[in-house]
């Protein structure tokens, strides 16, 4: 079960990663880059192993972006901005909404089996930079059995 | 084969299929690809001050001297302008003529034609949200895009069946940043406009229009044949040219495969939104 989760995850985020048009990087990482290791999760109700990984700053003309996935008994179940741009009252006003929109894209992209999306901007570009940065930290399947 | 490339100030998205192609063949044309990102970027862009377009806008540049993209582009953008009754149109922005809203479709055109010279069995580009694709991702299915909900927080409008192209212009995300070439002002009326049809460029410039138009803007879109436009209000109504096909989105359909719940829903004008 220990060594089964992270292939779970990392399945379910392959897929969220084709709706983005990303994929998490099939290397081997080195231990620090993932935070939550898989031992440590409550077995018990099988809701599974909880997670969270927070992707690098990803920066665009309007300031950085960073965001946070996090992931339970194999599925991405929350996705966060832990800083959008802000510097100005606009940059504000866009960053008010565009987190938790952008996190609502990434949730049902999950779940409406597409290949991608149109509609994203500058913002939601670097968003998805960040967010692939936090899907790299997870370890591909085979690296995961080796560690797990 | 999954690969983003940063260029153009954001990020460009591929997806292949090989098709016949090996490893490294497919490689070579994902190489191919991405260098005609860049290159297009150098000799178009407008943030760049040195990039031959730049030159050309400033006056430093004559067009028949610079690289035969420039020139194209501009030609591409006279011919959007016309079809658009005017409501795309480069000339009528501050700072010169700036032929962005149809520069990023163009290049990442030129990127797809590179996969497909190469062989590649089918591709799909997306530049910053405008995407344009060939190909069956899977025997018996195209690629499929959603289409963002302009209303934080919601998610997607539906999704649509690419057979060529998808472009979404909004004033969600970057303010109100498309003028209305007729007024000179920034264009209010709509959250977000969608074109759909077989080439990016223009598909890109038409949203740039529609959205500067608002319901205006329709007109001219449903009298080219291959392509469609859709606009939201800011009340959230949204209306389309009588061919656009938005598959709605609903949680117990997501799961079952999509061939089998393909339908063509045709969205009469000035409809209001179903609730979901």
């Amino acid at each position: 079960m220990v060594r089964r989760a992270p292939i779970v995850l990392a399945a379910t985020v392959a897929g969220v990663a084709a709706v983005l048009g990303y994929h998490p990087h099939a290397r081997p990482l080195p231990s620090a880059g993932v935070q939550a290791p898989a031992a440590s999760a409550p077995a018990s109700s099988g809701a599974g192993t909880a997670r969270r990984l927070t992707g690098s700053d990803a920066p665009n003309k309007y300031g950085d972006v960073q965001v946070q996935v996090t992931t339970s008994g194999g599925r991405i179940t929350r996705v966060a901005a832990v800083r959008l741009p802000g510097a100005d009252g606009r940059s504000q006003q866009i960053s008010s909404y565009a987190g938790p929109q952008l996190a609502q894209q990434a949730l049902a992209a999950q779940s409406a089996n597409i290949d991608g999306v149109s509609g994203a901007t500058y913002t939601s570009e670097s968003y998805r930079a960040s967010l692939q940065s936090a899907l790299d930290q997870l370890p591909a399947p085979t690296a995961a059995q080796a560690s797990g | 084969m999954r690969h983003a490339e940063h260029v153009m100030g954001t990020v460009v998205s591929f997806d292949l299929r090989p098709g016949e192609l090996d490893a490294r063949a497919l490689s070579t044309a994902l190489e191919l690809a991405c260098a005609a990102l860049h290159a297009g970027d150098e000799q178009l862009s407008t943030w760049k001050p040195g990039s031959p377009l730049s030159r050309v806008r400033r006056g430093e540049l004559a067009l028949d001297e610079a690289p035969a993209a420039v020139a194209e582009v501009l030609r591409r953008c006279a011919e959007a302008r016309e079809l658009s009754g005017g409501w795309f149109d480069p000339w009528k922005l501050a700072g010169g003529v700036d032929p962005t809203g149809l520069a990023k479709g163009w290049i990442a055109e030129r990127a797809l034609e590179q996969l497909r010279l190469a062989g590649v069995g089918a591709a799909m580009v997306n530049a910053g949200g405008d995407v344009v694709a060939f190909g069956e991702p899977e025997p018996g299915r195209r690629w499929r895009i959603g289409v963002v909900d302009p209303r934080g927080p919601g998610a997607l409008l539906g999704v649509v069946e690419l057979d060529g192209a998808v472009a979404t212009s909004g004033t969600n995300e970057r303010g109100d940043h498309v003028l209305d070439p007729r007024s000179g002002l920034p264009a209010r009326e709509l959250l977000s406009a969608t074109v759909t049809g077989p080439d990016l460029a223009l598909a890109d410039a038409l949203s740039t229009g529609l959205l500067a138009a608002g319901e205006p803007g329709l007109a001219p879109i449903e009298s080219l044949p291959a392509y469609e436009g859709l606009g939201m209000r800011h009340d959230g109504t949204t209306f389309a040219t009588a061919g656009f096909t938005l598959e709605p989105l609903r949680n117990e359909a997501a799961r079952r495969p999509p061939e089998r719940r393909r339908s063509r829903l045709r969205r009469p004008r000035s409809v209001q939104r179903e609730p979901r």
